[in-house]
């Protein structure tokens, strides 16, 4: 009895289910580039205003990033149990690195000339921040989000080892099971996922960048 | 913490095709063997279309697609393959997920590095008569020697990190401390086979480096190092 | 492009949409309700735990429980926490495990079930826990080998691997080699010395695919476990000393959710555990990992089957 490729039938009688297992899906990457987002930008800006901290920064959020996540998870769960925390807590990890770099690399990359108008103008530290340099440090920004983003989605997967749920859920089922079908589901739909999140970002980026149409 | 340090004092854990030895050994052939077919398939072919400037968008799509693909399921899909195909079990599934996950960035950087040149340059030197191989070898690829070499480190340094997948699938490598560990609920082992992947990861990281060092000219490497680490995608 | 995009948004809203919460239920059905504190049903990630903690919430849901369901939380390491800490109530367990997990011994467990049982009872009193009653149905580590080294030496008894051992690759989880109800056990009381040991999985898909490939000859698998049957596998009999230890499956609940709820409680529990056997285990398992069913749909039809919804 030879195991069929696909077994559509399971497809279409498990729609709910699937649905269910994007919202996690959703729910445990936005919360990890989120949380991820704002401990980076706090930590770029303590970079950007204190430039010593840069290196002990970036090596420290390297080293989080070298240790295989699956052993960042299984260290965890002692810690503070089988819950989305621990989850989270390995996935904002893992974007902390990506995402200050590019912040920092991005402010870096506004042209001096136009930081040296906006003072002429007299804007001060905060305002420029806020108003001229983040916005164009943007693209390089976006970028950071984008890689942070679909690296996530991909580490979500390993969260269905610690009880959580997402797309790793059928992955580990079909693992199981030796049943193709939601294996390969769950790992067309990873990458289906990462894929709509990346261009939805490429759209935020358009959106928020219109002086670059 | 007192039972890490004992677990590494304990002698019977370097010894024998458990021990901490062997396990490294597997654990670098595995990567050694992804990263060379990496780097063969995604280097070359990413500076002779970075040459051509042309195709930046596929460029651009093969390291965003490849980066969405959890090396996970990768591992996952690839082992009822290659039992089927008489390969055994967790070897070449884990090797064929870090040969997917080396081979976008190295790609695309490579294209960028060499592609992304200064245009003026490239205009001066075919202006002096350089023909297209000239100009490849002797100003494109050392200019964009930085960008490449800084991806191939960052990429073996990833392919070290997910190694220890191949643990889940059968394999050895350091990841076998990981997932031995947890299933005993020995945390001292755990901890101990993620120190020792950090530990590699780490040495890889400044074993490149200095092979950088080493091997790019001393004008390059002096305008690049900060530039590659930013530009690297 | 645009368009694409704004359609495959769309497709992916609506399957989204679509999500009933069907990873984790909590709703009272059938008959009135019964108020008390929820029950918090964990099940570990192995076929036979989901199905039966779908079996037992499907019941107790059925009789007005307030029931939620936990299904695959990982590995007995990773979910016991979570029972001792409250966060579960209520986990479908094996009494020779939960005891050697409990008093961090990997050879606790007794090849007699009562023993077994009596030995563990304390251990989870000590934690605020008790094992209700425990059922006929068992499902132990068992010795077994592939189709073509079974053929090849007419293997049906363990120590019919004797004189061949010493070609043939072992396989099972990591502390087989240090266990009594594994390797230990096997060079200890029947005198066998294989070639060579392979660490893969506890009884899962790892150890299955590699009998099944000929990469180990002999494996430990579990014995309700429908592959064995699937590939031609045997389960080679203790003719010996027994070594491996009683796993009878019994409810572990917290002593919080027997005060609450009382005999009437306890006594539908047991009357559950009391239809379990081996056999049906087996079936359970063949249904979900060789007829590729839902766990859910499956525990269903037992209950229906045995009377209990």
């Amino acid at each position: 009895m030879k195991e069929p490729f696909i077994r559509w039938n399971w497809i279409s009688g498990h729609l709910g289910e699937i649905g269910a297992r994007t919202v996690q899906h959703l729910e445990l990457t936005g919360i990890a580039v989120g949380v991820g987002f704002v401990i980076a930008m706090s930590l770029s800006i303590l970079a950007l205003r204190r430039r010593w901290t840069y290196s002990p920064i970036t090596w420290f959020t390297g080293i989080l990033y070298t240790i295989p996540s699956i052993a960042l998870f299984a260290l965890l769960v002692p810690i503070t149990g089988l819950t989305i925390l621990t989850a989270e807590i390995g996935l904002v990890s893992y974007t902390l690195l990506i995402l200050i770099r590019n912040i920092v690399a991005g402010i870096d990359g506004v042209p001096a000339a136009t930081r040296d108008a906006a003072v002429a103008m007299g804007y001060r530290p905060w305002r420029m921040f806020f108003e001229i340099e983040l916005p164009l440090a943007t693209p390089v920004i976006i970028a950071g989000l984008r890689i942070a983003t679909v690296t996530t989605v991909g580490l979500v997967t390993l969260t269905a080892l610690i009880g959580q749920g997402g797309y790793g859920y059928f992955i580990n089922d079909g693992l199981r099971r030796f049943f193709n079908t939601p294996l390969f589901v769950g790992a067309a739909l990873s990458v289906a996922l990462a894929v709509a999140l990346d261009v939805a970002l490429v759209l935020v980026e358009r959106a928020l960048t219109p002086w670059r149409r | 913490m007192a039972a890490i340090v004992h677990w590494f004092t304990t002698a019977a854990h370097w010894h024998g095709p458990d021990g901490v030895p062997m396990r490294v050994l597997e654990h670098l052939e595995l990567s050694g063997l992804a990263m060379v077919a990496a780097t063969a398939a995604a280097i070359p072919a990413g500076i002779l279309l970075g040459h051509t400037r042309r195709g930046g968008l596929f460029a651009i799509s093969v390291v965003n697609i490849g980066r969405a693909i959890p090396s996970f399921a990768i591992v996952a899909v690839a082992l009822p393959v290659s039992i089927s195909l008489g390969l055994g079990l967790g070897f070449w599934p884990t090797f064929l997920a870090v040969f997917l996950l080396a081979v976008p960035p190295m790609f695309t950087n490579a294209y960028t590095a060499i592609g992304g040149v200064d245009p003026q340059i490239v205009d001066a030197a075919r202006g002096m008569g350089l023909r297209e191989r000239e100009l490849l070898v002797g100003v494109e690829l050392p200019l964009g020697a930085p960008v490449i070499m800084a991806a191939v480190r960052v990429a073996a340094v990833q392919v070290v990190a997910t190694v220890p997948l191949a643990a889940l699938v059968g394999w050895g490598g350091l990841g076998r401390f990981i997932i031995d560990g947890l299933a005993q609920y020995d945390m001292a082992q755990v901890f101990a086979g993620a120190l020792l992947v950090a530990a590699l990861a780490i040495l890889t990281e400044v074993g490149f480096g200095l092979l950088e060092h080493v091997v790019l000219p001393p004008g390059v490497r002096r305008l690049s190092r900060a530039e590659a680490a930013s530009t690297v995608v | 492009m645009r368009r694409i995009l704004g359609i495959a948004a769309i497709a992916v809203a609506l399957v989204a949409g679509c999500a009933k919460s069907s990873t984790t239920t909590t709703t009272a059905t059938s008959a009135a309700p019964v108020s008390g504190p929820p029950i918090n049903i964990g099940s570990a990630n192995f076929t036979e735990s989901i199905v039966l903690g779908s079996l037992y919430a499907q019941a107790l849901k059925a009789k007005g429980y307030t029931v939620a369901e936990h299904s695959s939380m990982g590995s007995r390491e990773v979910y016991f926490p979570a029972l001792e800490s409250g966060k579960i109530n209520f986990f479908p367990e094996y009494i020779g495990s939960s005891l050697n997990f409990l008093t961090k011994q990997k050879d606790a467990s007794k090849p007699d079930a009562k023993q077994t049982y009596d030995l563990l009872q304390p251990e989870l009193k000590k934690v605020k826990l008790t094992a209700l009653q425990m059922s006929d149905a068992a499902d132990q580590d068992g010795v077994v080998a592939n189709k073509e080294t079974a053929s090849k030496y007419n293997l049906k008894n363990i120590s019919d691997l004797k004189p061949y051992a010493s070609q043939l690759i072992y396989g099972g989880p990591p502390e087989c080699p240090t266990r009594i109800s594994c390797l230990k056990g096997l060079e200890q009381y029947y005198g066998l010395k294989f070639k060579s040991f392979k660490s893969l999985d506890t009884g899962g898909p790892v150890t299955v695919r590699a009998l099944k490939s000929n990469a180990v000859q002999v494996g430990d698998l579990f014995t309700t476990d429908a592959r064995i049957a699937a590939n031609g596998f045997v389960v080679l009999k203790q003719d010996k000393q027994p070594i491996v230890g009683a796993e009878n499956v019994a409810p572990i609940v917290s002593d919080s959710l027997v005060m609450a709820y009382g005999t009437k409680f306890t006594d539908l529990v047991n009357s559950i555990s009391a239809k379990l056997t081996s056999d049906g285990l087996l079936q359970l398992n063949k249904a979900v990992d060789i007829d590729k069913e839902d766990a859910k749909t499956v525990a269903a039809a037992w209950l229906r089957q045995n009377g209990l919804i």
